[in-house]
């Protein structure tokens, strides 16, 4: 069983509750050992939510900073905001048009630290389509691509299929399959 | 047998707790909602379903009343469980108290959930300072599954001694995830058998003396039992070579083990776990703390085992300042700790190599926090802007525990201090100023439809009897919004689905006294303007009294008939000259700044939100120039 922690941060209402449990039932569904936890603001829109995912031995349900092998920024503030929870080496994947959203030094500390930075506008993909939900999708199909990630493509499609309610299915896996082979292309 | 019964599930923690009350065979659960322990009883009541079993459960109207109905049900021999937050447990503390030297017959659990930040609460309060006081025996499980399993213990304990047990998870626990190997439910067959012992159940005075020096005894040997607990007290490498060692209590055990390992000095600590608060195993602790120079304490939010160890040149915690004494054991505050401690006692040659530089460039950065704010389309948004745009800066504002002490950031909230406060501290307010026999200033207190239940009920009959004059909004968006969605009892709507007796707010309110009792929907701005007036004319009438208006228009969160009602979409059109003032007093997320105003520094275009905007149409009034106006198709 590889170790594993993974941290999605974003505000209220960008399915980053969704996106984690697809973890957890991959993993269960393996026999891995897992944790997690959430954490969020007292609003119920709009404020910051954190979403912390852990496989492997471990006993507090919390990623401790500088331990996270990825970090999503479900949204670009967020992400930057938690940048932190990264170990050296770590992946860190935004969701924006391109990297300018990271200021220069932390751009900077993010390279030194060896840490790889991917982007992806998975909200603009999801608004052209008129299905500005399903961006979480967009993102964990990339991140599926990336070799560090111990989850295959397959693997997650059949977590997907079997959380998604029917009506919304066909435009999950869209945004999966997306995803993941832009997430290819970046490799 | 049970489908669940061996099954290995990720479950929250507080569905863990919701998972170990049906194995444990509980028959009966009453709770209050409140973050973080909301979601333990609805857990309950579902896996009671799926099993097939018979309980009831109940979103009772307080801590207090659900307290009292639990323990009373526990007299009749039945296993029973009250359900609530820390603060909770201070509206439920004169029940308590006194259930202490009463005792229990069937098992009596009290669980209350911790807010170690705060998060979501007033206080950092430990309920384990809550079970000194009492005398209540506690436990504190450090992980999702072992409160899971710590449950069952509870009962057993409670049963054996008859005494209530607390158990107390903290945030960290009820809202974590960890999976967990559910074991078979229990069923029990316990007819309810009250038997009668007034010297017990309604013991005067000389019998409390009694009952006090059986508590007295009762923890004598409940210390023993802990003291010869090796499933939730026990030693990690107990034969490491060391001078120093940790005594670790709650979820800052699972953290410091996270860390040690992280950094490959697991092994080199010795670690005494502690599960059972109180009373304090003094053998485990301090025969654990004997065999080492120092010891470092670390438990929250507060210090009860620091604090009862007797080796005070040893001990290292909170008091001596190695430990904060506010705020959250996270990782990042435990890793500073253990990293000097460790250095310091010669376990680690140098502080560890922590990677400070991202934390470091990201405070450099200044990002602000977000803050919290009611949603968009909020009613009680709509609501509180009325108020304040009438009453303007003159008007006091007293306010409650709710979504709607957000409402502060309209400056039409003054005043929260807990449960049912906006009533009987408007009633202060009132008084103070009359006493001067001046003019009054306008005052409203605003008070969440649920929260008027739990604690306003007894605060408007006193408002009424000594005659103090103000205007009560009570904000009814028809749910507990804050705490996840639980019935109100103006609903009718019971724990289990089923229904109850709807219990109409402007009945209770009538029935208190109050003369004007208007329902008015807040969407309605010009309507809910005209109502306050005429509460405002009414309070300083000859015949007034409290004025009472209930907002009511449904969460849009929770009620989707609500959210569709008023589809009304909103543009900026070219009216707007970037005086900001709609963001200011409206102060709704989906209002932002655009572009800048050119030749005005510091102006702002306002542009919507698309992604957050609820398309209530609510700001349409809010701009003088006309500037924010429906969508045109």
């Amino acid at each position: 069983m590889s170790a594993l922690n993974m941290l999605f941060a974003g505000v209220g209402g960008q399915g980053i509750l969704f996106a984690s449990k697809i973890f957890f039932e991959a993993a269960m569904k393996r026999g891995d050992k897992v944790m997690g936890a959430e954490t969020h603001g007292m609003s119920q829109r709009g404020g910051s939510v954190v979403s912390h995912f852990k496989m492997g031995d471990q006993s507090s349900a919390m990623v401790i900073p500088g331990t996270a092998d990825v970090l999503v920024g479900l949204e670009r503030t967020e992400g930057l905001r938690n940048l932190e929870f990264l170990r050296g080496g770590g992946i860190y994947l935004v969701n924006a048009p391109d990297l300018s959203c990271i200021p220069e030094s932390a751009m900077k500390q993010l390279r030194e630290s060896d840490i790889k930075v991917h982007n992806f506008d998975a909200d603009g993909v999801a608004m052209a389509k008129k299905k500005p939900l399903t961006a979480n999708l967009y993102l964990i199909g990339y991140l599926c691509a990336q070799s560090e990630i111990p989850f295959g493509h397959d693997e997650i499609k059949e977590t997907v299929s079997a959380l998604t309610k029917p009506a919304f299915l066909a435009d999950n896996l869209d945004a999966l399959q997306i995803g993941y082979e832009k997430g290819k292309a970046q490799q | 047998m049970s489908d669940f019964a061996g099954k290995t599930m990720v479950l929250l923690g507080n569905e863990a707790i919701g998972r170990g009350l049906v194995e444990a065979g509980c028959q009966l659960a009453m709770s209050y909602p409140g973050t973080p322990s909301s979601e333990i009883l609805p857990s309950f009541v579902r896996f009671a379903r799926v099993e097939n079993i018979d309980v009831h459960s109940e979103w009772s109207a307080n801590e207090k009343v659900a307290f009292e109905e639990a323990l009373a049900a526990s007299y009749t021999g039945k296993r029973t469980t009250v359900i609530m937050k820390q603060v909770g447990m201070n509206v439920a503390a004169d029940p308590m108290m006194s259930s202490a030297y009463t005792g229990v017959k069937g098992g009596f659990l009290i669980i209350t959930a911790d807010d170690p930040g705060p998060h979501s609460s007033q206080t950092e309060q430990d309920t384990r300072m809550f079970a000194l006081f009492a005398k209540i025996p506690a436990l504190d499980p450090a992980s999702p599954d072992e409160a899971r399993r710590m449950v069952p213990y509870a009962y057993e304990l409670s049963e054996k001694y008859e005494i209530p047990v607390i158990m107390r998870p903290s945030l960290r626990v009820c809202h974590g995830r960890e999976s967990s190997t559910l074991e078979e439910p229990t069923v029990l067959d316990r007819p309810a058998n009250f038997v009668k012992d007034t010297h017990r159940w309604a013991a005067t005075p000389r019998y409390r003396l009694k009952l006090h020096q059986q508590l007295n005894e009762k923890l004598a040997r409940i210390t023993e039992d802990f003291e010869a607990d090796t499933t939730f007290n026990f030693v990690d490498n107990a034969d490491a070579k060391s001078s120093f060692a940790i005594i670790a209590a709650g979820m800052p055990y699972a953290t410091i083990r996270d860390i040690l390992k992280e950094h490959g000095a697991f092994e080199r600590v010795p670690i005494l776990k502690i599960g059972t608060a109180f009373p304090y195993p003094k053998k485990t602790i301090e025969g654990f703390a004997s065999k080492y120079d120092k010891v470092l304490v670390v438990e929250e939010p507060d210090a009860v085992i620091e604090l009862q160890l007797s080796m005070r040149n040893r001990v290292m915690g909170r008091h001596d300042g190695t430990v904060p004494d506010a705020g959250e054991l996270t990782g990042e505050v435990l890793t500073d700790v253990l990293s000097k401690v460790l250095t310091d006692a010669g376990v680690i040659d140098e502080p560890w190599a922590i990677s400070k530089d991202l934390r470091e460039v990201v405070n450099d950065l200044e990002i602000p926090v977000r803050p919290a704010s009611l949603c968009p389309g909020c009613p009680h948004r709509s609501s509180f802007y009325t108020i304040r745009k009438l009453f303007g800066k003159k008007g006091i504002y007293t306010s409650d525990i709710g979504c709607y002490t957000l409402g502060l950031n309209l400056d039409a909230v003054d005043t929260c201090l807990d449960m049912g406060a906006a009533i009987s501290m408007a009633t202060g307010f009132y008084h103070a100023y009359n006493h001067d026999k001046g003019d009054i200033p306008p005052i409203v207190a605003t008070i969440g439809d649920s929260t008027f239940y739990h604690g306003g009920l007894p605060a408007l009959a006193g408002a009424i009897y000594s005659d103090a004059r103000y205007i009560l909004v009570i904000l009814d968006n028809l749910v507990t919004a804050m705490t996840g969605m639980q019935p109100t009892l103006a609903l009718g709507v019971q724990a289990d689905g089923t229904l109850g007796t709807v219990l109409p707010l402007e009945d209770a309110c009538k029935g208190l006294g109050a003369r004007f009792v208007r329902v008015q929907d807040p969407y309605d701005q010009d309507g809910m303007r005209d109502v306050l007036k005429e509460a405002q004319e009414h309070c300083r009438g000859p015949e007034g009294r409290v004025a009472v208006i209930i907002a009511r228009h449904g969460c849009l969160i929770n009620d989707k008939a609500a959210a569709r009602a008023n589809v009304s979409p909103v543009t900026i059109n070219d009216n707007c000259n970037g005086c900001g003032l709609c963001r200011k007093t409206f102060e709704c997320t989906a209002l932002v700044k655009g572009d800048p105003v050119e030749g005005k520094e510091g102006r702002f275009y306002t542009v919507i939100d698309r992604r957050v905007c609820a398309d209530c149409g609510q700001c349409i009034p809010v701009c003088n120039r006309g500037a924010i106006q429906l969508l045109e198709n």
